[in-house]
């Protein structure tokens, strides 16, 4: 049995403990927030926090979490109480097609979150795993500036 | 710049983000998009599709901008440094 913290919640997890951790927590916690992208860790589009870390929930089997905290994009906001990241997304535009969306915002919030800059460069380079075909990424770094920005008010 | 399908016996071999590497947020210049809101005469109600022309137009603007610093139009996209560097060789 393993056991973990999923967006404060105590969780236990009996199956495969080498199921990947996205399956997990799609399939067994029932949070399909966090989307698959290329299912190998190029992508960045299922990324989600491990103890504040980001990373590919690809990639990593879910008996690596057995202790730790992970947060998925259903951990920032609900729809009637968006986060301030996602409301900048909203505001700026970040999100086209969307795949890549909830990966985006895990990655930048944990960018925000752990001190990181919000110029255009360190935004940019903290997204630079995260790919994404619709936007160019122009909309999506000044949503995240935006955030930030507002959050420092 | 980058992206190079390759094909072998009707299949794309490359068919992977490792090896079919597409621009992340720091290969991506800021860019300013300024939509011409002119009437197309062909389209209903002068209607244009414009959700593939991003991907159009940036690789002839950058064959006219390799004629342009080398005097060479190279006519085959993409203008990866390999092909420019046989194109010149």
């Amino acid at each position: 049995m393993i056991k973990l913290t999923v967006n404060g919640k105590k969780k236990s997890f009996a199956g495969a403990p080498f199921k990947r951790l996205i399956d997990a927590l799609r399939e067994d916690f029932a949070l399909t927030g966090t989307k698959e992208g290329c299912g190998e860790g190029e992508c960045g589009a299922c990324t989600v926090l491990v103890d504040g870390e980001p990373v590919n929930s690809c990639l990593i089997p879910v008996c690596q979490t057995e202790g730790k905290k992970v947060e998925t994009i259903e951990s920032l906001g609900t729809p009637e109480k968006l986060s301030k990241l996602q409301a900048g997304f909203l505001a700026c535009g970040g999100a086209q097609c969307g795949i890549c969306t909830p990966g985006m915002l895990m990655t930048a919030h944990a960018h925000l979150k752990g001190g990181g800059k919000c110029d255009d460069k360190s935004v940019r380079t903290a997204l630079a795993g995260n790919l994404c075909r619709c936007t160019g990424y122009q909309d999506i770094v000044k949503s995240v500036v935006a955030a930030a920005k507002g959050k420092k008010k | 710049m980058l992206e190079e399908p390759i094909y072998k016996d009707g299949v794309m071999i490359n068919n992977q983000l490792t090896n079919y590497v597409i621009p992340t947020a720091l290969d991506t210049p800021p860019f300013q998009v300024i939509l011409v809101e002119k009437p197309y005469s062909r389209g209903p109600f002068g209607a244009k599709g414009v959700g593939e022309l991003p991907m159009d137009i940036p690789g002839a603007a950058v064959a006219a901008a390799v004629k342009h610093a080398t005097g060479r139009l190279i006519p085959t996209l993409p203008h990866t440094p390999e092909r420019i560097a046989k194109a010149l060789a």
